[in-house]
């Protein structure tokens, strides 16, 4: 009986340790599947983030994913993306989560300048310590319940931004594994975010190609379109000119056909002077080396110079000239200024009526000087006010009467009026002319 | 590790004295383990560390100083552990324990000079994580390749510990020799190196198996199948040695392997960076050299 008991006891008692046995090793088991189920779950966050990546072409999406991604990789409590331009000189958030929040705590945990010159420094992520001062705070419990990651964003050397983050857990609980995941995550979408920028970026030299390709054939056409009158008279004019020396017959009416052909090559050749230089000015204003060589001018003496050099008015117009002080004076450019003068008058002219009135006023405030010159032309619909100013602009040839040598004149006087610091604008209503004003600055401690 | 119906009645020697090696502090073993383990966090470290008082005061050192260059004091051991990261801080326990093992507690004056083995060590650990910074940057990386560092010679201090005067011939061998590498004289005299020695600690101190590769074949990069690593550990050691930071005077006459640093794609002016911020942070590496 005595050993029959012991050895059920004995039994008994085998079958408890070997239960507890099984027991503990139940509980490895589960510790290890559910460390397993944690770690698939977060190499999925990856793995749905890089496959994503691959067919996403929109950076837009490529940031909400991340921040999907984050969310479900660490504790994120707030975020925001920032990235540099490509000069690596702006720095702006493209995506934010929370960003008050994040504002209030990058305060609480001092992240300053130094931090993040730290931070790209070192190239990796980084977890602010909560700093020396506020130990003591009654409110450091609450703050040490979260904490803050900087993670420098770089392809290559090349800075691209960088992703602040508030985690919803102490940074002394922050695993290993969370680093690493945070770490890949972002060196990926930086990889992926970098080389959709690029691709943004090379559309858009394509597209700046193809403008400057349309653009070249434009100035092709424009350019000889605008040519090809001057050319054509003046060829005109030197054939008739040539047929004449040969057969020598020069009699009085010749005599008057003569000088009006030698008017024809002045007038011409002053219109293509003039379209060479609008070329020329253009070139240098885009390209940045048009230079201004200023001095102090008296306004009203260049508008009457302009007026008494006009060469090529073709008809009858009334001119009358009327200033508010004949003292103004400012600093600029004469021959420039002469340029916008003549050109705005030459445009008067071609579009007035015969024997017309064109009307050129000048006046001036405390800092600038304004001309304006009055036409009773056709006038401009409100829908060309804009466009006529620019380069290659044509109004509609219903509305242009006699057309040679315009296309350019105006295009230059915006130039000119803009590398003076200036503006130039047109009021008008169609059928009761146009009244373009340019107003510039004097230049103050220099004259008027 | 070769084979061994060939080995040397010597080798055999040697491999049986490796039950004379200085085992793996369990200090080291234990930060591995830590490390090892990717669901461990600061506070798992912090504990290790706030056991040794010397370790606790090292940690706090290196995350408040002008090496580190954090902008802002750390008091805590956590904190430091935050800012250092993982790896940094194996790195201080690794440096700092074996330190104390090869330098502090080995025996009176030796032919072989400890402080200069030392500071060879340090160089070559911070310059090959300079070469991982400018060729394949990465936090892991660069750590792994300081690591690699500090160990790659720990071979010739079994040498000079287990086979004295054979090591001892091999160094006055070395002086009269310069053609000659060190490691080769070794393998005529010993029928081993210090890179296969090292290797084979590395194994029996059961550190990672990754770090076996680069220590067996420092010298010979070409060999190893782990070319990267490999690649940078040679080309640190030798910088470090032609950088007047060397202990052996007749190492000088190595060579760079030409292919590694092809391999590396180093250009002259990389390498020459890579030397001036060597000697800068050399000049700030106190902690390191004099653990
Ligand atoms: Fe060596
Ligand atoms: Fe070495």
């Amino acid at each position: 009986m005595d050993n029959k008991e012991e050895e059920l006891l004995k039994r008994i008692n085998s079958m408890e340790s070997s239960l507890k046995e099984k027991m503990e090793y139940c509980r490895m088991l589960e510790e290890i599947n559910s460390g397993l189920r944690k770690y698939l779950n977060e190499m999925t966050g990856v793995y749905r983030l890089l496959e994503a990546m691959n067919t996403v072409k929109s950076l837009e999406k490529i940031y909400d994913l991340l921040v999907d991604i984050l969310g479900s990789t660490i504790e994120l409590d707030a975020c925001a993306i920032f990235l540099y331009d490509e000069n690596g000189r702006d720095c702006r958030a493209v995506k934010e989560v929370d960003p008050e929040k994040l504002v209030k705590y990058k305060q609480i945990f001092n992240v300053d300048r130094a931090m993040y010159e730290w931070v790209f420094k070192k190239k990796h992520i980084a977890i602010v310590p909560k700093g020396t001062e506020g130990r003591d705070d009654p409110g450091l419990a609450f703050f040490q319940s979260k904490s803050f990651a900087i993670v420098p964003l770089f392809v290559n050397e090349k800075k691209v931004g960088y992703v602040d983050i508030l985690i919803n857990k102490p940074a002394n609980t922050i695993t290993q594994q969370e680093l690493s995941l945070l770490t890949i995550l972002l060196n990926q979408t930086t990889v992926v975010i970098e080389n959709l920028r690029m691709y943004e970026q090379e559309k858009e030299t394509v597209n700046k190609l193809r403008q400057i390709d349309e653009m070249k054939s434009d100035i092709m056409i424009t350019t000889s379109h605008e040519l090809r009158t001057p050319l054509t008279i003046l060829k005109g004019s030197s054939k008739i000119i040539q047929i004449k020396m040969k057969e020598d017959m020069w009699n009085d009416d010749d005599k008057k056909l003569y000088a009006e052909l030698i008017h024809n090559v002045n007038t011409q050749a002053e219109i293509l002077e003039e379209i060479t230089n609008t070329l020329l000015a253009a070139t240098k204003f885009e390209n940045g080396t048009l230079t201004l060589n200023k001095k102090v001018v008296n306004i009203k003496q260049m508008i009457e110079s302009v007026i008494k050099k006009y060469t090529y008015k073709t008809k009858n117009v009334n001119l009358k000239f009327t200033y508010t002080d004949p003292n103004i004076t400012a600093y600029v450019d004469d021959e420039e200024m002469k340029k916008v003068v003549r050109n705005i008058l030459s445009n008067a002219f071609k579009y007035s009526e015969e024997n017309g009135d064109v009307y050129i006023d000048l006046s001036a405030d405390a800092k600038t000087f304004v001309v304006s010159v009055k036409d009773s032309g056709p006038g401009i619909p409100a829908e060309e006010k804009e466009k006529i100013f620019d380069k290659f602009y044509r109004m509609d040839r219903a509305l242009t009467r006699r057309t040679g040598g315009m296309g350019f004149g105006l295009y230059l006087s915006k130039i000119i009026t803009v590398q003076h610091g200036g503006t130039i604008w047109v009021e008008s209503q169609v059928g009761r002319g146009a009244t373009f004003y340019f107003r510039i600055p004097k230049e103050e401690g220099f004259g008027g | 590790m070769g084979d061994l119906k060939e080995t040397s009645k010597e080798l055999k020697d040697l491999i049986q004295k490796m039950d004379d090696l200085p085992i793996l502090p369990n200090i080291i073993s234990k930060v591995m383990k830590i490390i090892d383990n990717p669901y461990s966090n600061a506070d798992h470290l912090t504990e290790l560390i706030s056991m040794d008082q010397s370790l606790t005061v090292k940690t706090l050192k290196l995350a408040n100083s002008a090496y580190y260059g954090f902008p802002r004091e750390i008091v805590t051991v956590t904190e430091a552990v935050v800012v250092l990261g993982f790896l940094t801080v194996r790195n201080l326990i690794l440096t700092s324990t074996l330190y104390n093992i090869f330098v502090n507690e080995s025996q009176e004056e030796r032919e072989f000079d400890r402080r200069k083995f030392w500071k060879h060590s340090v160089a070559t650990a911070i310059c090959a994580r300079l070469l991982v910074s400018a060729t394949a940057p990465g936090q892991k990386e660069e750590e792994e390749a300081f690591t690699l560092g500090i160990l790659h010679d720990v071979g010739k201090v079994f040498m000079d510990t287990n086979y004295h005067s054979q090591f001892f011939e091999v160094m006055r061998e070395s002086k009269k020799n310069k053609n000659e590498p060190a490691y080769a004289i070794e393998r005529r005299i010993l029928n081993t190196d210090h890179a296969e020695i090292g290797s084979m600690i590395i194994d029996k101190w059961n550190l990672p198996e990754n770090f076996v590769e680069p220590i067996k074949f420092h010298h010979t990069p070409g060999l190893a199948s782990d070319k990267y690593m490999t690649n940078v550990l040679h080309v640190a050691d030798i910088i470090s040695k032609f950088s007047a930071i060397t202990y052996d005077a007749s190492e000088i006459n190595a060579r760079l392997d030409r292919e590694a640093m092809g391999t590396l794609k180093l250009q002259e002016e990389n390498l020459r960076t890579v030397v001036q911020n060597l000697e800068y942070e050399m000049s700030n590496a106190d902690l390191f050299l004099n653990s």
